[in-house]
Order: C-alpha cells, then sequence, then structure tokens
C-alpha cells in the first residue's frame, strides 16, 4: 500500500520542521529518506507513525494518506499507528520477558490464548531470532544485545500486522553483521509491506533502496530513483549535500 | 602539560575532599548505631521486646512490647491509608499534571506541603479528628495524622518514579498503537515499581520516627498492648522521649532507640527484597 504526502507542513510550537514535503512511498519495495541531522527526517517518519502529535505544540497541515485513506481523518490514533508502524533508531526492551515484547501489541488488541505462542514464534522466526532465543522466551528482554534487541523490535511491529513499517536508522548504532542481518530482513519485507528507511549511510540507500527522497531542512528537494538521484543530483543544494561530504 | 607539585598537591587535596565528604554520612551512621549499640545494648533482651513496662516510674523495667505493637499498628495503618490515595494522585500528575494551570498548582501545592512542620499536622489531626470527628486520642486518629503527614512526599516521589518510567517507554509504547492506560498498567507501572517501593520505605522511616504528630493524637505512656482502631497507643519514639525527658532510664531511652533502628532495618531489606524482585521480573533496572 503506496504512503502518499501532500503538501504535508509541520511545525513544533513556532519552528516550521517540514516544509510542504510532497512525495509517494510505494507499496512493496524499500524507499529511503537521506540528508543532513535535524533536517526533520524523524518528524518525518513519526508524523506518518502519528507519534509526532504526542509532543506537545505539534501543528499539521496537509494529508498523509495509505491507500488512499487519510491517515489523520479517517483513522483515529491508535489504529494509525498500528497501521503503520515504526522502529526506532535505539531499540528499547520493554520491562518484561522476550516473548511478552514480541506480544505487547497483540495482547491489547485480543489475542487467543492458544494463538499466543504461535504469533510469538512466527514474528522471531520471521527475524531470524528464533534460534538465538527460544530457550529463553521467558527471560527478560534487556538481557539481548543490540542486533538482538534490534531484531526484536522489528518482530514486536511484526506482531501488530502492519501495512507499512519505518525504520529510522535502525542500523546507526550495530556491527557489521547485525547490519547485514537487518538488510536482508528489510528486503524480505519489502516483499509484502511498504518499507521506509531513514539513513545516514548512502551506501546502505543504494544497497537496499529502489528509491531515495533527499531532505534539507525540512523541505524535500529530490526524489527519484536512488542510484539515479546519488550519482547524477539535479539541484545544486543535493550536489553540496551529496558531493560536498564525500570532499 | 608538565606534572608540577602544585598540581600534585591539588589533585591529592581534590581527591581527598571527595572521598572525606562522601565519607563523612557512614561514619555519622556508625557513630549513631555505635553509641545505641554501646549504651543501650546491654537492655536488649528477649524480656525488653516481649513484656509490659514495669517499675516504680513506668518505663523503669520490664519491656517495651506495646511501644513495638503501637508503632507497628501506626505504619501499618498510615500507609494503608496514604499510599493508595497517593499512589492514583501520583499517577494522575504524571499522566496528566501539566495539561493545565490548575493540575500544575495542585503539583505546586502538594510539593510545597512537603516542607510543612510535622507539629502542624499534628495540631490538625488534633482539631480534626480527635475533636471533630471525636476519634479520641486513638490509633485512628494518629495514624490519619500520619497518613497526611506523608502524603505529600509520597506523592512526590511516587510522581517522579512514574514520570521517568514514562518517559523512557511513552514513545516506544504508544507507536505500537495501544492506550495510554494498557501502557500505564503493563510497562510504566510495572517499571516504576523500585521507586515507588523506595518512596513507600521513606515514608514508613517518617512516619515511625515522627514524634510529634501522635503526642496529640494518639500516644499514651502506658497501654497493655491491645491494638484497637479507637484505642490509643504506646509508640517508639514517643515512649523514648518520655524515657529520657523525664529522667526515667537513659540507658532504656538507648535501647528503644536502638529497637525503632532495627525496624526500620528489617523495613529496608523488606524493600531490597521486594525491589530485586520486580527488577528480576521486568529486567529493568
Amino acid at each position: 500500500m503506496n504512503i502518499t504526502l501532500r503538501n504535508l507542513n509541520v511545525w513544533y510550537s513556532a519552528c516550521h520542521i517540514l516544509k510542504d514535503v510532497g512525495v509517494e512511498f510505494k507499496s512493496r519495495q524499500i524507499s529511503a529518506i537521506i540528508g543532513p541531522s535535524g533536517c526533520g527526517k524523524t518528524t518525518l517518519l513519526k508524523s506518518i507513525n502519528r507519534t509526532a502529535e504526542l509532543q506537545p505544540g505539534f501543528r499539521r497541515k496537509g494529508d498523509i494518506l495509505l491507500a488512499g485513506i487519510d491517515l489523520y481523518r479517517a483513522l483515529d490514533a491508535v489504529t494509525a499507528r498500528r497501521s503503520i508502524a515504526m522502529v526506532f533508531q535505539n531499540p528499547i526492551a520493554l520491562p518484561m520477558s522476550i516473548k511478552e515484547n514480541v506480544l505487547f501489541g497483540p495482547r491489547y488488541y485480543g489475542i487467543a490464548r492458544t494463538e499466543a505462542e504461535a504469533v510469538a514464534e512466527r514474528c522471531l522466526r520471521e527475524v531470524a531470532l528464533w534460534d538465538e532465543v527460544k530457550d529463553k522466551l521467558s527471560s527478560p528482554a534487556s538481557n539481548l544485545s543490540g542486533g538482538q534487541l534490534q531484531r526484536l523490535s522489528i518482530a514486536r511491529v511484526l506482531a501488530l500486522d502492519p501495512k507499512a513499517i519505518l525504520f529510522d536508522e535502525p542500523c546507526s548504532s550495530l556491527d557489521i553483521r547485525s547490519i547485514r542481518q537487518i538488510e536482508e530482513l528489510l528486503l524480505k519485507l519489502a516483499d509484502r509491506v511498504t518499507v521506509v528507511i531513514v539513513t545516514h549511510n548512502l551506501q546502505q540507500a543504494r544497497r537496499i533502496a529502489r528509491d531515495t527522497a533527499l531532505l534539507l531542512e525540512g523541505e524535500l528537494v529530490e526524489f527519484g530513483e536512488t542510484e539515479k538521484l546519488l550519482s547524477q543530483p539535479q539541484k545544486e543544494r543535493s550536489k553540496d549535500f551529496l558531493f560536498g561530504q564525500l570532499g | 602539560m608538565k606534572l608540577t607539585s602544585a598540581r600534585i598537591f591539588w589533585d591529592r587535596l581534590g581527591l581527598f575532599l571527595l572521598w572525606g565528604s562522601g565519607l563523612l554520612l557512614p561514619a555519622i551512621l556508625l557513630f549513631i548505631v555505635g553509641c545505641l549499640v554501646w549504651k543501650g545494648g546491654r537492655v536488649i533482651s528477649w524480656e525488653f521486646l516481649s513484656t509490659l513496662p514495669k517499675g516504680a516510674v513506668l518505663g523503669a523495667a520490664g519491656g517495651i512490647l506495646p511501644a513495638i505493637k503501637g508503632t507497628l499498628g501506626l505504619i501499618g495503618l498510615s500507609m494503608a491509608f496514604a499510599a493508595p490515595v497517593a499512589l492514583i494522585t501520583a499517577v494522575y500528575l504524571a499522566e496528566y499534571g501539566y495539561s493545565s494551570r490548575a493540575d500544575r498548582a495542585l503539583y505546586a501545592i502538594i510539593t510545597g506541603m512537603v516542607g510543612l512542620p510535622s507539629i502542624l499536622t499534628g495540631m490538625f489531626g488534633y482539631a480534626v479528628f480527635v475533636v471533630y470527628l471525636g476519634f479520641g486520642l486513638s490509633l485512628l486518629s494518629g495514624s490519619l495524622t500520619l497518613a497526611i503527614m506523608v502524603f505529600p512526599t509520597l506523592v512526590a516521589l511516587m510522581r517522579n518514579s512514574i514520570l521517568s518510567a514514562a518517559d523512557k517507554y511513552r514513545a516506544l509504547g504508544l507507536s505500537l498503537g495501544v492506550s495510554r492506560w494498557y501502557l500505564l498498567l503493563r510497562v510504566t507501572l510495572p517499571a516504576a515499581v523500585p521507586g515507588l517501593v523506595s518512596a513507600a520505605l521513606l515514608a514508613i522511616g517518617y512516619a515511625a520516627g515522627a514524634t510529634a504528630p501522635i503526642m496529640v493524637t494518639a500516644a499514651v505512656i502506658m497501654s497493655r498492648g491491645s491494638i484497637e482502631l479507637t484505642q490509643p497507643v504506646m509508640a517508639l519514639p514517643y515512649h523514648l522521649y518520655i524515657l529520657f525527658s523525664q529522667h526515667i532510664s537513659l540507658e532504656r531511652a538507648y535501647a528503644t532507640a536502638l529497637v525503632l533502628l532495627g525496624l526500620l532495618l528489617v523495613c529496608n531489606i523488606a524493600a531490597l527484597v521486594i525491589r530485586k524482585m520486580a527488577q528480576r521480573e521486568t529486567g529493568s533496572l
């Protein structure tokens, strides 16, 4: 399901964070968002996940659509968050067991006692964590390593059965092996859900993203096929950012 | 940069001051406990803990059992009154407390009450519970007065521990599409348990040692140790105060203080166990 942004403007109090952003993240592929720190990438994801509005002073103009459905008018926040899930930069273990971390969402929506085990196993298998944790499902999730915890975060989100998943720099605190695992996982997930990833790593965008959006100071400067955008940017500002930082 | 002798001197001095101020507190505690054991330790016996006060002047001989029972009763009841209400108030303040001016004012008033002199709370308890509501000098009046005394402290501490748990998990929890209630019950409160236990423990210590509020609402010099809501009770801090202010027995005053301290130590250990259990359960720090 496509995620469409139309003239999206977001303010925190007097601060104008996103300016007239219009873009379409296509279904069943990975789209990347790149840009310098503080350009509004995370705010963009949080606006789509509808958690930006939790911050006092949040104000929005413009629309966000999921498969044509207005996220802010047609859905309530809780449903919207469940449909477009988000994985944060720093993986956090909820203060409960590994299994309960995965089942955190389903337990709220209501899941049959008999199904719970199966859901937990399916989600943990999907993120390739099952073999590592199957013997300690009821031990606290906080004992896991960084890479494991990030995969657990993804399993927790998969249990919601979302239509799209947003990733906010999911690899920034991980080692090379864990990064590879996560990237393979993202490619696999893109077979059935819309995946949007914020990354600081241009090589990562090259490796996994079909489309890439370049965000500078809250404005969407360019959007298009990753390879083309990264090697032949059209605008001066894009060139400054892309080639300036490579020297 | 060269390490001159002046630099080494200041470094050593700084280190000494840091260590020294850190060691000062345990040293004071050690001194107090040592003093109590030294001066009152000999009096402590099973008989002292398990019998009624005796003697020509009451307290000069015999034990302090009614005072132990009275203090336990006062602590238990006052916590039963204060803790649930404080928890609900703290949840409200942590979750909704910054939404309106009235909420902020409420919090300011509650934290302001933390410093209220306990003798004022005692006078209030006397006027309202003892006289106006007619509960008389009784366990009930004393517990309610103590509950009012510890309430602001409990609320302030509980709010802080709930807030720090909420801040850590709010964004993540809500991003998973659950309600605030669900997040509160499944994540925030369990994660806050160690902090809540600490708050309760501090309140218990505060209530156990408070003398002024119970002097005028609950405590008597002698009781037979029956614990009834409508009857007055003996209490350790008040007994202690009588023993040394009336020059009955300084040695027994020290011993009584030692028992009070021991009681608080037991509470501390219990709290430590509960916290460890909660941490093992949730894996939080």
